[in-house]
């Protein structure tokens, strides 16, 4: 049964985001072109050109997300969830067909927006400055190299997989936390018979909007004050050359872990309301 | 005759209001029954437990002797008290749904009752006319082979010929070893079809007997019993 849930929502989302797909592709394709016979002598005009195809490719993969969880919300705030919730699968594999197919359908956007970001730096490369993850592994091996890193492109390696994860992992999070609203919200306006919907959810989104900064700043004051004692030589001591790749995947690391736990508690916590508080 | 639905103690809280008092409650197959009360009275907090659409309720509910989860909505097909669909859908659209996720679903059956209503298979929902968007959305409910077919308020602002078409998808498609349990305040239109009726007030169950006994004990039709027992 579980595969019907994924086979409605891929058939119902299909189209839009096919839609969407295609304009992030011909998009950077675009980009790529632009690039390739845009004025070399002009910096500012490439960095304005370059802005302008992020900008927008990213505004495109910003609008896929949206899309996906608008279809979760017509699920619990609007008739449409009569509907859905009839069916006979657990409430939370509505939950999970949604985030699954946004994860896929995203994962592929970020890749074929990073490939032509990548395309486009490297016809760039003598032209204008580095841009975009496409030089990312010349720059990290380059900084490891000089540094007198043993194995540097291992290590490069090992820092480019940690970065997209923790890219990943971050991306997730914001996408649970918009969720984890949805179905707190749902919780609330059942639990105390409340009508007034949207103003439940704005509030509860500012609650995790703050919550979230909370969080967020104590974690940059222990990355810093951790990144001063690496700084500072101590962590030369320890480490030797090391310290450089030390520096470099502490953040994404200690991202991954608090993005990474605060993720599979909200999905946690939004798949147990789904299953057995909910109130439609 | 086997038990479909069983309700032992149940009461359900809207914030600090009781909206289901210590219900206990019967359900046998292959029987129509209805079920009626004023507004607020707790008849769609009821149909909702029932069909899994709240689960804070305290209190057992067994359904074909499965509580109500996953496996009981295989078994209950429900109807809202207002059109759900998604009006950008297209009434094919909604077949194809049916179709992927209830294995009883007769799109067969659905598809010729569509037509026999004149109602276009590539018609948008949104662009039906309301007593057509609620016969779709009726004909989709009874187009299963459940047991428990459930419909709340099948009959809300729709003109006396829609509804004598609702009645008669209604009491057509109900196979013998299933039963229908209908909410509507629009006694006088199904008395003739029901088995049992159940009058709730206030969140609690004041009588549920069969219809027959209720017309010989008391000497006047369900209609009448009802407007005697709520004015």
């Amino acid at each position: 049964m579980n595969k019907r849930i994924y086979k409605l929502e891929s058939n119902e989302t299909g189209k839009l985001m096919l839609i969407f797909t295609s304009l992030v592709a011909v998009y950077m394709l675009l980009s790529v072109i632009c690039t390739a016979v845009s004025n070399s002598s002009s910096t500012d005009t490439a960095f304005l050109m370059k802005t302008i195809f992020v900008f927008i490719g990213a505004l495109i993969i910003v609008l896929t997300g949206v899309a996906m969880i608008k279809r979760l919300y017509n699920l619990l705030f609007t008739d449409e969830g009569f509907v859905r919730l009839s069916f006979p699968v657990k409430n939370h594999e509505h939950l999970n067909s949604n985030l699954k197919l946004a994860a896929a359908r995203l994962g592929i956007m970020l890749i074929i927006f990073f490939t032509g970001l990548g395309i486009s730096d490297s016809i760039a490369k003598e032209r204008v400055e580095r841009w975009g993850v496409g030089n990312l592994y010349s720059d990290i091996v380059d900084n490891y190299t000089m540094n007198g890193l043993s194995s540097p492109v291992a290590k490069t390696v090992l820092t480019i997989v940690i970065l997209i994860i923790a890219f990943a992992v971050i991306a997730a999070n914001i996408y649970l936390s918009f969720v984890f609203t949805l179905t707190v919200s749902s919780r609330i306006c059942g639990k105390y018979n409340i009508l007034q919907k949207k103003g439940v959810i704005f509030i509860s989104g500012i609650v995790m909007y703050n919550v979230h900064l909370l969080i967020m700043d104590l974690f940059s004051r222990i990355e810093y004050s951790y990144s001063e004692w690496l700084a500072f030589g101590k962590g030369y001591d320890l480490f030797g050359p090391d310290c450089c790749l030390i520096s470099a995947i502490d953040r994404p690391v200690i991202n991954i872990l608090i993005y990474g736990v605060t993720a599979v508690l909200m999905y946690r916590i939004s798949a147990n309301i789904l299953d057995k508080k909910l109130d439609i | 005759m086997s038990t479909l639905v069983e309700c032992k103690s149940l009461s359900h809280i809207y914030g600090k209001k009781k909206a289901l008092d210590d219900i206990n409650l019967t359900i046998c197959s292959g029987r129509i029954v209805g079920l009626f009360g004023p507004n607020g009275s707790g008849k769609t907090t009821l149909i909702k437990i029932l069909t899994g659409m709240i689960h804070d309720e305290s209190g057992s509910i067994v359904i074909c002797g499965t509580a109500v989860g996953e496996r009981s909505k295989a078994l209950v097909s429900y109807s809202p008290d207002r059109v759900v669909y998604n009006a950008g859908s297209k009434v094919s659209d909604l077949l194809d749904m049916y179709e992927l996720m209830y294995e009883d679903f007769d799109k067969g059956t659905a598809e010729e009752n569509l037509k026999k209503l004149n109602i276009e298979k590539e018609g948008y929902v949104g662009k039906l006319s309301k007593g057509n968007a609620e016969k779709v959305q009726i004909l989709l409910t009874m187009s299963r082979k459940a047991r428990l077919f459930i419909l709340d308020e099948p009959f809300n602002g729709v003109d006396p010929v829609t509804k004598e078409g609702i009645i008669k998808i209604m009491l057509g498609c109900v196979p013998e070893d299933s039963s229908l349990l209908i909410s509507t305040h629009q006694i006088g239109d199904v008395e003739q079809a029901l088995d049992e009726a159940i009058f709730i007030n206030e969140g609690k169950i004041l009588f549920h007997r069969s219809v027959e006994e209720i017309r010989s004990e008391t000497g006047r039709s369900l209609a009448e019993t009802y407007m005697e027992e709520f004015r």
